[in-house]
């Protein structure tokens, strides 16, 4: 089973509203194993909305993962001041269970903002459960628009294997 | 990992990421992204419970290997 998938299935009985980005969200779109790409990280894009974060932190804390920001634990009470604060200062905060799933709930996506990108997922489904994705090409704007080297390799090595798959015959 | 690994580990994570771009997306690319987004197997309701799996098995096969020679 996906470990994700129970966190979905609470964000979603919450009504915490969020789309699947970064390399996790691309490997929705693969066609095969040749496509997919290695990752530990599942990062999901939440809106700029303070309750709707204490409410996905509630969900975390009833599936009894850990939350951080960076090495720190992220402070008690989580209340709505704290919530305003990460929103106010675009942290990124880390869901993770310690052994097979690392979910970092971000507010930002570099040249993109969410309402935008939720109004264009694409909804897919894992193990019966609705799993809202970015539009692919959204992901991949926000990491030429990102720009760190990590990025860029990726996207490298991305476009081959997008061209391993079209541009034969062309 | 021995300690001064990881010591430069945390040194190395606690740096800023580096930024080179923002760089612009050739239209190849771009193209392409569309044409993988407007496939049958990307249609919106896609069951994608395989992915996880695939990934799983391809960690799983590396992790259990072990050198011979």
């Amino acid at each position: 089973m996906d470990p994700l998938v129970p966190l979905l299935r609470r964000f979603h009985e919450k009504d915490v509203r969020f789309v699947v980005i970064g390399v996790a969200g691309i490997n929705y779109y693969a066609t095969g194993a040749g496509t997919t790409f290695t990752t530990r990280d599942r990062d999901l894009l939440l809106p700029l909305d303070p309750e709707a974060l204490l409410r996905a932190w509630t969900a975390c804390d009833e599936l009894a993962l850990s939350l951080a920001i960076g090495e720190e634990p992220l402070d008690v009470p989580r209340d709505r001041w704290l919530a305003e604060r990460v929103i106010s200062t675009r942290s990124v905060v880390r869901a993770t269970n310690g052994r097979d799933l690392d979910v970092d709930l971000s507010v930002l996506m570099a040249g993109h903002d969410f309402e935008h990108v939720w109004a264009e997922r694409r909804i897919f489904l894992v193990e019966g459960v609705e799993v809202p994705v970015a539009r692919l090409e959204h992901i991949v704007r926000s990491k030429a628009e990102a720009g760190r080297p990590k990025d860029l390799l990726f996207l490298a090595t991305h476009r081959d294997a997008l061209k391993q798959i079209f541009a034969k015959g062309e | 990992m021995d300690a001064s690994r990881a010591a430069i580990c945390q040194l190395l994570d606690a740096l800023p990421d580096p930024v080179i771009g923002p760089v612009e997306l050739d239209h190849d690319y771009l193209d392409w992204i569309r044409r993988l987004e407007a496939l049958p197997a990307n249609a919106p309701g896609a069951d994608k419970t395989w992915i996880w799996e695939c990934i799983r098995a391809f960690e799983d096969h590396f992790r259990r290997a072990v050198r011979v020679k």
